[in-house]
């Protein structure tokens, strides 16, 4: 199964901020950790409805309060498939990796 | 040093007001209210924002003297007749549109959330600039999903109307 790179930083934000992990937090934690501008919160959603319908997340509901203008949070959790897959996800990215910093170093020897 | 802090006017001319610094009320009555020792020091500039009996929001900058809070008079009278807490509603609005599920409901809330803590650090004018920003990045994820749903169950519905009906 395909996990885009929004979907991938989602869910590791997801399992870092357990189990206080929604939409304003995960977009803190990825501004925090990455420094590029976080998804925007639609976009976040998307992401986690896309995420839930494949089985990857568990989400629930807490309770409304009046700093969110009587809305609740939805608190988000990665299920087992959802781990299991996140781990595949970022080996294949690491095997990816390494394959091209082999590549550039044997560039950069040609080259010299 | 500025802050923000709102006060509801009472009667013609006068007004009450708490300034909430760490959730300790510091002032009771901006005009002549003493200091407490380290939580406003001189030179200090506070915006008073506050509200009159019209609902209508003005705006006064607070010099803090030797000892003593002084309001240098009006800035401006804003014709915004939402409260300061509630974000823009024609934004709101539009987002209200595309998140149909409860799931995107929360969605406004955490904007709601921001757009509060925006307010409390930036004030109400970016607080306001940044929700539209946010509503407006927003708005094409959620309306692409709400698409794709529709779409979705579209395809299912035509199929099961072939195969049962046809």
């Amino acid at each position: 199964m395909q996990l885009t790179a929004l979907d991938q930083k989602v869910m590791l934000a997801a399992i870092n901020l357990h189990p206080n992990a929604y939409g304003v937090a995960i977009q803190g934690h990825i501004r925090e950790r990455t420094g590029e501008d976080p998804p925007s919160i639609g976009s976040l959603y998307a992401a986690i409805e896309r995420l839930e319908d494949r089985g990857f997340i568990r989400t629930r509901l807490g309770e409304p309060t009046k700093e969110r203008g009587g809305r609740a949070k939805l608190y988000v959790t990665v299920t087992a498939k959802g781990q299991a897959t996140l781990r595949q996800s970022l080996q294949a990215l690491a095997a990816l990796q390494q394959g091209a910093a082999g590549n550039a170093l044997a560039t950069r020897e040609v080259l010299a | 040093m500025s802050m923000l802090i709102e006060a509801r006017l009472v009667r013609d001319g006068f007004f009450s007001a708490r300034l909430a610094i760490a959730d300790r009320a510091v002032i009771d009555n901006p005009i002549e209210a003493y200091l407490e020792d380290g939580i406003l020091s001189k030179n200090d500039e506070v915006i008073l924002t506050w509200i009159d009996k019209r609902t209508k929001i003005r705006k006064s900058i607070l010099y803090i003297d030797e000892d003593h809070v002084m309001v240098t008079g009006a800035l401006d009278e804003a014709t915004i007749r939402t409260r300061s807490d509630q974000p823009p509603p024609v934004a709101e609005f539009f987002l209200h549109l595309v998140a149909r599920t409860k799931n995107q409901q929360a969605a406004l809330g955490d904007l709601t959330e921001t757009f509060n803590r925006n307010c409390a650090q930036h004030g109400r004018a970016r607080a306001t600039r940044l929700y539209w920003v946010e509503a407006l990045r927003s708005l094409w994820p959620l309306f692409r999903r709400m698409i794709g749903r529709a779409v979705k169950w579209g395809v299912i519905v035509d199929a099961m109307k072939h195969h049962f009906f046809s």
